[in-house]
């Protein structure tokens, strides 16, 4: 596997213009002769669907859901982030650039995130045209207010429905497209295969959900708009369908995969309240502006909160970092709870919980003030827990919630593959080893309206692209492979449930691959995960036929990929030695406990490519140099 | 197909006509409970009244044809809306109940029911007055019909009471939420006037179907005694 | 916690597929516990009859917070449990006794034909926004964010109807399966906004008709729809969608022939 980012020369803030001008077209004329394969409907499919087909391409957009509105972005709560400087702080486009590539602890290309932050500008542009109800100020004018690890005011936000707002712009334009014609839709398909013709992406192979049947789609590219694979942990924030085995299916057909155990963990979600939990709310980061992290100082404590008085409680985050507090990054906050709880005392039945208290906050303002600031959250949070966070103090725990790590790209966000791309969470992305909040709106949106409709045509202007058509043998044999394996998924008739898989694997990857890892710990999690991998193929339990909608046959044909890229991710936490945002290796700390990087043996993107079933891929790196934002030592005592 | 003929085949058009042809009808009701509650203070005024209105026969065809007007569309267009509607959910829920906190009552889910009995009632009501019995009398110089001995009569019988009573409760049902619900339909109830239109609607009904309901309960109840 | 536990009688909706008839079925489930969400008690039902042998149940879902619209049971006869401002996977089984006897029913209208058990197909409302739910503006055609101002009101009224979350429960709850409060969200959004004036007449004409074309009944103005809608969107929606339509039917605009 050869990585070349093809980063183009220049000084950072002209290389994305001088590279767009320099790039081949494709004549409107013959636009519509050349068509498009997009997976995914979050607001980097949406939007880059949206795009091409106002450009007159021919444009296939598939996605496993009913309606394309429904992609997981519809959940993103908080904002997204754009150098607009309408607050006139001193933001820019350099200091957006600057914040993200430190915030992703150095561990992103300083190129590609340039050019988001120079593109995150017209973002906005494009969304308030299309409608998008953002807040605003009485003067008419558009409203910010700031958001985790920055000192200004750039974030732009719907109430607390930025996503739902943005992908129903997207959405929304994409629908138009699908009105002229341009654009054609392909719901409750489930992806199965990418299909390589030639050294080139030609087509996939899907599912379709309704009535059981695989069906092939050729073009002349394809897009993986997937999404995030949180949902390895089992329990995340994440949506419930959301998966790996659209990029996994990609790394498999030789798509390089990049820092896959890249994942964030939010500090703020609502803890499990038992074994029946299905997923994880998140509670808006925004309360700890307000909120009070604390446990009990004695192991076992188990009186109610008011009954435990001042001196015996430890607000672990203040006496810790008594300059950042409660407000440290996600990265630090999320290991912090987890330390006090792995000593033995955290909250409740699971003990895997710590208190967000606004009893001195409701003191300082009022219950009224409060109420006005985060009464929905409050809410939401009573009608979860049955717990009223007024009179007593909410719980908290660290979620899964995003994954940087992805299919890695070049700076034309294309693949190994050539002709395969990847947009949005999907790829390996621009955030490095932690990303800041408010900023994967920003990227899918960046890569999907503005970056990938140009790198897209000048591949198809200067690609060879010969025809193919879905009778192709690598299309056949795509599908009789899928359904060899949907086959045997349906014929082992074990005892255990694939829920109970899942749930299984998420354990083994969340005690692992989550927020604090060790050699030797992650040596055992790969042995861990082989072994049950095995025992799925054995004992798993999967009613039902292939022939129509069968959720459970979907869930393991999920579940049996996780139970793969699970190995995955730990292999690439333990060849990383070293601690970066969120990539904690016990072995790498400094002697307060915080992470230590490596900036001279650890300044790569880890590239993993398959070498076949049950062999051990092989990793390669993509040296990172910076030459704009220098590495210092994140400290925020 | 012109701009106003899929107006009139949408959905919205349709419900429009059948708000404005509510309201027409509702006017009238408002007129005709004015004039016959005259018979509570007269008999004398009220005969007088009812001549006027059928001696200037130009004038009485004329209304007499934009009210049936007025019925025809309005039952046509709620047979139409009221199939579509039925066809709009071919399976029905094996158990349905309601929120409570929306404007959904029996009447208000019903008005194809007591839109019948009012129809059947209205045929009824015009072959019993406007067709029945022709008493004469003459008031002051001029002979005219005894419109008020006929309802003296009718409403003696508790039969005619009970009759008119049940009748006028459908109506009222039917207006309860058809008079306030014809202003959203036409575009005119936004939230600003919501709270207006409520009380307007609640105004409207309890002295428009109270009017109503008071003459054949009070001429039954005094024995006719006015 | 597990004396706590709750046993309910369950009556479900079991269809094979949309040309089998479906029946109700009755399923006792033990074990629940109060702090389940109702997804997460129909999760346990699906592990006990995929553990018997039996087909689980099908139901639509994804975010499980009350966003992405996927989730929709009529439960007890109301759409989401009928507490209003809440999505089914936002209930929670707090909200029930132990023994209680519960119905699960599928959103029932011509224009959603059941897909499987619970699981109907709502593409109608796409293609009502396909007709005109949008501002047309093409990728690169925007003019910077703050040269139009818009009133602090304007915003936040285009935002309490953009809020919808396109789950049908208004269709599901209305008795003539009427989709008007779902499209008159989307109407009334951009009439607020200085960006749907353009279109703002043919807007109307089109999705009124593309409604119309999905079979769905007509609003008698009931207002179940409100308040069994998750995101409490107003049914006043309507009455503006009315205006609209019916301004933009008699305009002498050239943009509406
Ligand atoms: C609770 C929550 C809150 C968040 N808040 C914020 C925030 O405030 N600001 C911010 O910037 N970011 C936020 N994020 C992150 C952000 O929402 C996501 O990173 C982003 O929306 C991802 O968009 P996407 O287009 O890449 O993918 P998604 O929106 O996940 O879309 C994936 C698409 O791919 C399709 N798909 C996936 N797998 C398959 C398959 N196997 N077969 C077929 N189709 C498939 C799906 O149908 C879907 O259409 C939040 C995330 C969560 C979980
Ligand atoms: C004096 C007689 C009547 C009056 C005053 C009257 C008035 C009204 C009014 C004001 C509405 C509300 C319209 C709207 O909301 O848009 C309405 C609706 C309705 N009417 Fe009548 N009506 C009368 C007779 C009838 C008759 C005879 C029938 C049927 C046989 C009927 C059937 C209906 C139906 C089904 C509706 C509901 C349709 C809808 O709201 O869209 N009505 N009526
Ligand atoms: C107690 C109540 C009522 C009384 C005493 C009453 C009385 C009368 C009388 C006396 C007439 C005959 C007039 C004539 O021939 O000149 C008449 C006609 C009529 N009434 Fe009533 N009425 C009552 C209620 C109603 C109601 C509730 C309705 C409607 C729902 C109604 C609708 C009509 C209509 C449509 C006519 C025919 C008008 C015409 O064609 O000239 N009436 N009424
Ligand atoms: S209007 Fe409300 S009930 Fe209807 S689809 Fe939208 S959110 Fe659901
Ligand atoms: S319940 Fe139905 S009748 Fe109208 S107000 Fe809502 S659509
Ligand atoms: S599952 Fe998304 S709204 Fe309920």
């Amino acid at each position: 596997m050869k990585l070349d980012a093809k980063i183009p020369s220049g000084d950072i803030s002209q290389k994305w213009t001088d590279h767009k001008s320099h790039m081949k077209l494709v004549n409107p004329a013959n636009r519509r002769k050349h068509s498009v394969i997009v997976v995914g409907t979050g607001l980097a499919g949406a939007s880059l669907s949206a795009s091409l087909g106002e450009l007159g391409y021919n444009v296939k957009t598939f996605f496993y859901h009913e309606s394309p509105r429904r992609a997981h972005s519809i959940a993103a709560q908080g904002g997204i982030n754009a150098a607009k400087n309408y607050q006139n702080d001193g933001d820019s486009i350099y200091r957006l650039f600057y914040d993200t590539v430190k915030g992703g602890d150095y561990r992103a290309r300083e190129a590609n995130v340039y050019r988001l932050a120079e593109t995150s500008v017209k973002i906005i542009d494009q969304c308030v045209a299309q409608g998008v109800p953002f807040a605003r100020e009485y003067g008419g004018q558009l409203s910010n207010r700031s958001f985790g690890g920055t000192q200004v005011s750039r974030t732009f936000y719907a109430r607390g429905q930025t996503g739902q707002q943005l992908l129903l712009g997207a959405y929304g334009a994409m629908m138009r497209q699908v009105n002229e014609g341009t654009v054609t839709l392909f719901p409750r398909r489930e992806f199965m295969d990418v299909v390589v013709v030639q050294g080139q992406a030609r087509g996939i192979v899907v599912r379709n959900a309704l009535t059981g049947e695989l069906e092939a789609y050729e073009a002349d590219c394809v897009v993986m708009a997937t999404g995030g694979y949180s949902n390895a942990y089992y329990l995340s924030t994440n949506a419930k369908n959301s998966n790996v085995t659209a990029i996994w299916k990609a790394f498999k057909k030789g798509a390089g995969m990049g820092n896959p155990s890249f994942g964030q963990i939010h500090p703020t979600c609502i803890p499990q309240s038992g074994d029946h939990q299905s997923k994880l709310t998140l509670m808006s980061e925004s309360l700890r502006n307000d909120g009070r992290v604390w446990v009990p100082k004695n192991k076992g404590d188990s009186r109610a909160p008011s009954q435990i008085p001042e001196s015996e409680r430890d607000y672990y985050l203040e006496t810790r970092y008594p300059s950042f507090g409660n407000l440290v990054p996600r990265d630090v906050a999320s290991r912090a709870a987890k330390k006090v709880c792995d000593e033995g005392r955290g909250l409740g039945a699971t003990g895997n919980a710590v208190y967000l208290d606004f009893r001195d906050a409701i003191k300082r303002m009022g219950g009224q003030k409060i109420a006005e600031k985060y009464g929905n959250l409050f809410e939401m949070y009573e009608n979860i827990t049955g717990d009223n966070p007024y009179e007593t103090p909410m719980k908290i725990y660290p979620a899964p919630h995003y994954t940087m790590g992805g299919l890695w790209v070049d700076y034309n966000l294309m693949t190994t593959i050539p002709g395969l791309f990847a947009v949005g969470e999907a790829n390996f992305s621009d955030h490095g080893a932690n990303r800041l909040g408010a900023s994967a709106l920003m990227q899918g949106l960046a890569d999907g309206y503005f970056i990938a409709p140009y790198t897209i045509a000048d591949f198809i202007a200067s690609t060879n692209i010969s025809k193919v058509d879905v009778n192709h043998d690598a299309f056949k044999e795509s599908i009789s492979q899928s359904q060899n394996k949907l086959n045997k998924l349906l014929s082992i008739n074990g005892k255990k449930t694939v829920m109970e898989f899942h749930r299984q694997v998420g354990r083994i990857v969340w005690d692992e691959v989550g927020m604090s890892r060790s050699g030797p710990r992650l040596e055992k999690a790969i042995r861990d995960i082989q072994n049950l991998r095995a025992e799925f193929w054995e004992n798993v339990n999967v009613p039902g036929s292939s022939q129509d909608l069968n959720q459970s046959l979907e869930h393991a044909n999920r579940v049996a990929d996780f139970l793969e890229f699970g190995e995955l991710m730990a292999r690439d936490a333990l060849s990383r030695e070293e601690s970066c945002g969120c990539h904690f290796r016990e072995e790498y700390q400094t002697p307060d406990n915080e992470a230590k990087r490596d900036d001279v043996n650890g300044a790569y993107v880890a590239v993993w490519e398959y070498k076949g079933d049950n062999v051990t891929p092989q990793l390669h790196k993509e040296a990172l140099s910076f030459e704009y934002v220098k590495p210092t030592q994140r400290n925020y005592k | 197909m012109s701009r106003f003929c899929s107006f009139l085949n949408s959905t919205i058009g349709r419900k429009v006509l059948m708000a404005l042809t509510g309201l027409g009808l509702a006017l009238f009701l408002l007129a005709h409970v004015a004039g016959n509650l005259v018979i509570l203070v007269s008999t004398t005024a009220f005969n007088q009244y009812a001549h006027a209105l059928t001696s200037n026969l130009a004038l009485l065809y004329t209304a007499e044809a934009g009210l049936i007007a007025l019925f025809v569309v309005h039952i046509v267009l709620a047979i139409q809306l009221t199939r579509r509607n039925r066809a709009a959910r071919p399976v029905a829920y094996y158990r349905v109940s309601n929120t409570g906190r929306s404007r959904r009552f029996w009447g208000s889910s019903n008005m194809a029911i007591s839109g019948l009995v009012i129809l059947i009632f209205i045929v009824y009501h015009i072959l019993h007055f406007k067709f029945g019995p022709s008493y004469s009398t003459i008031e002051g110089e001029t002979p005219m019909r005894d419109l008020a001995r006929l309802v003296f009569e009718e409403f003696a019988k508790p039969s005619q009471v009970a009759i008119y009573e049940i009748a006028l409760l459908m109506l009222g049902m039917h207006l309860w939420h058809g008079f306030r619900s014809l202003w959203d339909t036409l575009g005119v109830g936004t939230s600003r006037c919501d709270k207006l239109i409520k009380r307007i609607t609640h105004a409207y009904v309890i002295v428009v179907i109270g009017g109503f309901m008071m003459i054949p309960l009070w001429i039954f109840l005094t024995g006719g005694a006015a | 916690m597990s004396d706590k536990n709750m046993k309910l009688n369950l009556k479900v909706w079991r269809q094979k597929d949309p040309r089998s008839e479906g029946q109700m079925v009755n399923y006792s489930l033990d074990g629940v516990s109060p702090d389940m969400s109702f997804l997460e008690m129909l999760d346990t039902l699906n592990e006990k009859l995929t553990k018997e042998g039996q087909d689980p149940v099908a139901f639509d879902h994804d975010c499980r917070e009350g966003i992405c619209g996927s989730c929709g049971i009529v439960i007890n006869g109301k759409a989401h449990g009928g507490l209003g401002k809440m999505t089914t996977c936002q209930l929670h089984m707090r909200k029930f006794k132990d023994g209680d006897s519960i119905t699960l029913e599928p959103w029932r209208a011509k224009a959603f034909p059941v897909v499987k058990d619970l699981v109907v197909n709502r593409a109608a409302f796409d293609r009502i926004i396909q007709a005109g739910g949008y501002v047309s503006v093409n990728t690169g055609a925007a003019v910077e964010g703050n040269t139009h101002p818009i009133s602090k009101g304007a915003a936040e009224k285009a935002f309490d109807a953009a809020t919808c979350i396109g789950c049908g429960a208004c269709v599901a709850a209305c008795k003539n399966a009427s989709a008007m409060l779902f499209t008159s969200a989307k109407i009334a959004q951009f009439s607020y906004l200085p960006q749907g004036q353009v279109e703002r007449g043919r807007r109307a004409q089109t999705m009124v008709a593309a409604m119309d074309a999905e079979h769905f009944g007509a609003c008698t103005n009931e207002g179940e729809c409100e308040a069994v809608c998750p995101k409490g969107i107003s049914m006043k929606n309507i009455t503006r969608m009315n205006k609209e339509f019916l301004t933009s039917s008699f305009s002498s605009s050239p943009d509406l022939d």
